[in-house]
């Protein structure tokens, strides 16, 4: 690949990888100079036990929790971020320990950054690359293997007063250390494993494809593609495969980190738009849109697509396939990921599928077009390229 | 022993010549905007869907040269000068550097090239960035010929000959000395 006139990339999170690797969280905290964590996560997380976990791990560590907040809710929320700052603060807490999924870590991005910087009201931090640094320590363990936010520079938090999603992004958001636990995804059923694992491929496919793409984000997106064309089909067919779910866990920890630092594209434009008007779980859209993304972007990625094939078959395909037809082919892998998946856990392969509308074909492409998504995408994304992906998608 | 005393504070080199030029073109492009945004329906169209009064702002960081443009109750944009107050604007785009500033505001750089190349930070909510990117890029595509042009947009909007031309025209003579 050519070299980008100019790139950044950023990525100072300490990957802590294994099937126990939790019991190291509480010798984390100590090198971080922190000892009274406030713990988050959802509801869910909660039921399932899995902060039952978390909490064993702080055994014998001589460490007290400040408080374990485990009422998150799905969509992060300012109000929620704005309270739990307080009880922060009430608590005298020293650093953030988020459990759980995107939600959860966006929300605890957003507590890290009002307790770090000050003030009751997050919405006056939005924006891009404007938040001064450092914030207080914060650790992730994410229990799902597709957002990849225990990696990425940016959070997405809900204003409820306007319904508006508010855009944060900044280096200073990157946790300091993410732990890849084996156990915290070995609960998640075979569709949402399908379903979170095609999301962390799209991450690390529009990665590959962006405008801001630059060669370290590529390496990482890559290995995150190995590893998801090798795993997702055999753990979404057997849930409890331990080094499978690791390296998915590990896929989308990488392929976060890819994209923080190139973005997504297209594809992600109209699963986002999907989401707000069909309200198409992200996953979901991921996959249904993925191989459409990929073919809209062909005249001008064709090589980097080309590139994909390697990593996501392997190298007996790829080897049999001639160098002309590689992009092609890797088009096709994706929809025979997509069928795999489909008979395996019943992942939706098309919007109708999904339960979306044919009338609803038009909102979603007025939506895409303005999704932040599509302003990396290399090709530009008009309402009639909108409508056309959308109409393929629809099956 | 090193003495402080033979080693000074160098404070920054100035730049006036790019000042110069990047200010000149801010205001080129506000003008512009504000002429655009009363005929071009292309313009008129992503303008319609920015919310009630938002008022955008790009600044050169850390005190340099800034254009401010508001929309206006009638759907129409306003240039609203080189020295409006940031805090009062909804979204501010800074440019990092006056490298960077100079590159975009010389066409040599597209925006969304310029924002994938760090060049940017923005304050406010960029909930309509998508659509102020796409704005900027018709604008630009009125200010320059088409061979330059289909290097700063992804894709050239579609546009009339004639219309292209004829706008052009107006943007040139009333647009940006009048604000016509």
């Amino acid at each position: 690949m050519m070299l980008p006139p100019y790139y950044e990339f950023a990525f100072p999170v300490k990957i802590i990888s294994g099937h126990t690797a939790l019991n190291n969280l509480p010798v984390e905290l100590r090198l971080a100079n922190v000892e009274r964590p406030l713990i988050i996560t959802d509801p869910g997380v909660a039921r399932a036990g899995l902060i039952t976990v978390v909490l064993d791990a702080f055994a014998e560590s001589g460490i007290t929790i400040g408080a374990l907040y485990d009422q998150v809710p799905p969509e992060s929320s300012t109000l929620v971020v704005n309270e739990l700052a307080g009880l922060y603060r009430e608590k005298a807490c020293d650093c953030l320990v988020a459990v759980g999924g995107g939600s959860v870590i966006d929300t605890a991005k957003g507590i890290n950054i009002l307790v770090s910087q000050g003030g009751d009201d997050v919405r006056h931090y939005r924006g891009a690359e404007v938040l001064p640094g450092p914030l207080r320590p914060m650790f992730v363990a994410p229990t799902t293997s597709g957002t990849g936010s225990e990696a990425t520079n940016s959070a997405v938090i809900a204003d409820p007063e306007t319904g508006v999603k508010m855009l944060f992004v900044s280096e200073n958001l990157i946790p300091r250390a993410a732990i890849l636990d084996t156990r915290m995804t070995l609960t998640l059923p075979p569709k949402l494993t399908a379903a979170t694992g095609m999301d962390a491929l799209t991450h690390a496919m529009e990665a590959c494809l962006s405008i801001q793409k630059n060669p370290v984000s590529d390496a990482f997106a890559q290995q995150a593609i190995r590893l998801i064309g090798a795993n997702l089909r055999a753990v979404t067919a057997n849930p409890q495969e331990k080094n499978g779910r690791l390296a998915l866990a590990n896929a989308s920890l990488l392929a976060g980190a890819a994209f923080s630092n190139s973005m997504v594209g297209c594809v992600h434009s109209m699963g986002h738009a999907t989401g707000a008007v069909a309200h198409v779980p992200h996953g979901i859209a991921m996959n249904i849109f993925l191989p459409f993304g990929l073919a809209f972007n062909l005249p001008k990625r064709e090589a980097e697509i080309a590139e994909m094939l390697l990593p996501l078959a392997g190298a007996e395909i790829y080897a049999a396939t001639p160098a002309a037809q590689r992009a092609q082919k890797t088009i096709e892998e994706v929809h025979r990921l997509k069928q795999d998946l489909y008979e395996i856990s019943g992942l939706p392969r098309t919007l109708k599928e999904a339960g979306v509308s044919a009338d609803q074909m038009e909102h979603i492409a007025k939506l895409a077009i303005n999704d932040g998504s599509a302003m990396m995408n290399p090709t530009e994304l008009g309402l009639e390229d909108a409508l056309k992906l959308a109409r393929e998608a629809f099956g | 022993m090193i003495s402080a005393k033979i080693y000074p504070d160098l404070p920054p080199r100035q730049k006036p010549l790019q000042k110069a030029v990047i200010a000149a073109a801010m205001f080129v492009v506000g003008r512009a905007f504000q002429s655009l945004s009363h005929s071009e329906p292309l313009i008129r169209h992503e303008v319609s869907g920015w919310p009630k009064g938002l008022t955008l702002m790009m600044k050169l960081q850390p005190n340099g040269s800034s254009v401010a443009l508001q929309k206006q109750p009638d759907g129409t944009v306003k240039y609203m000068g080189a020295h409006f107050d940031e805090n009062k604007a909804d979204v501010v785009i800074y440019f990092k550097t006056i490298e960077a500033a100079f590159k975009m505001f010389t066409a040599q750089t597209g925006i969304d090239v310029a924002y994938a190349q760090h060049c940017m930070c923005a304050r406010g909510d960029l909930s309509n960035t998508v659509s102020v990117v796409r704005a900027l890029g018709i604008t630009e595509c009125y200010l320059f010929p088409s061979i330059i042009s289909k290097h700063l947009v992804k894709r050239l909007p579609a546009i009339p000959f004639w219309r292209k031309q004829g706008l052009r025209l107006k943007t040139y003579l009333l647009g940006i000395p009048f604000g016509i």
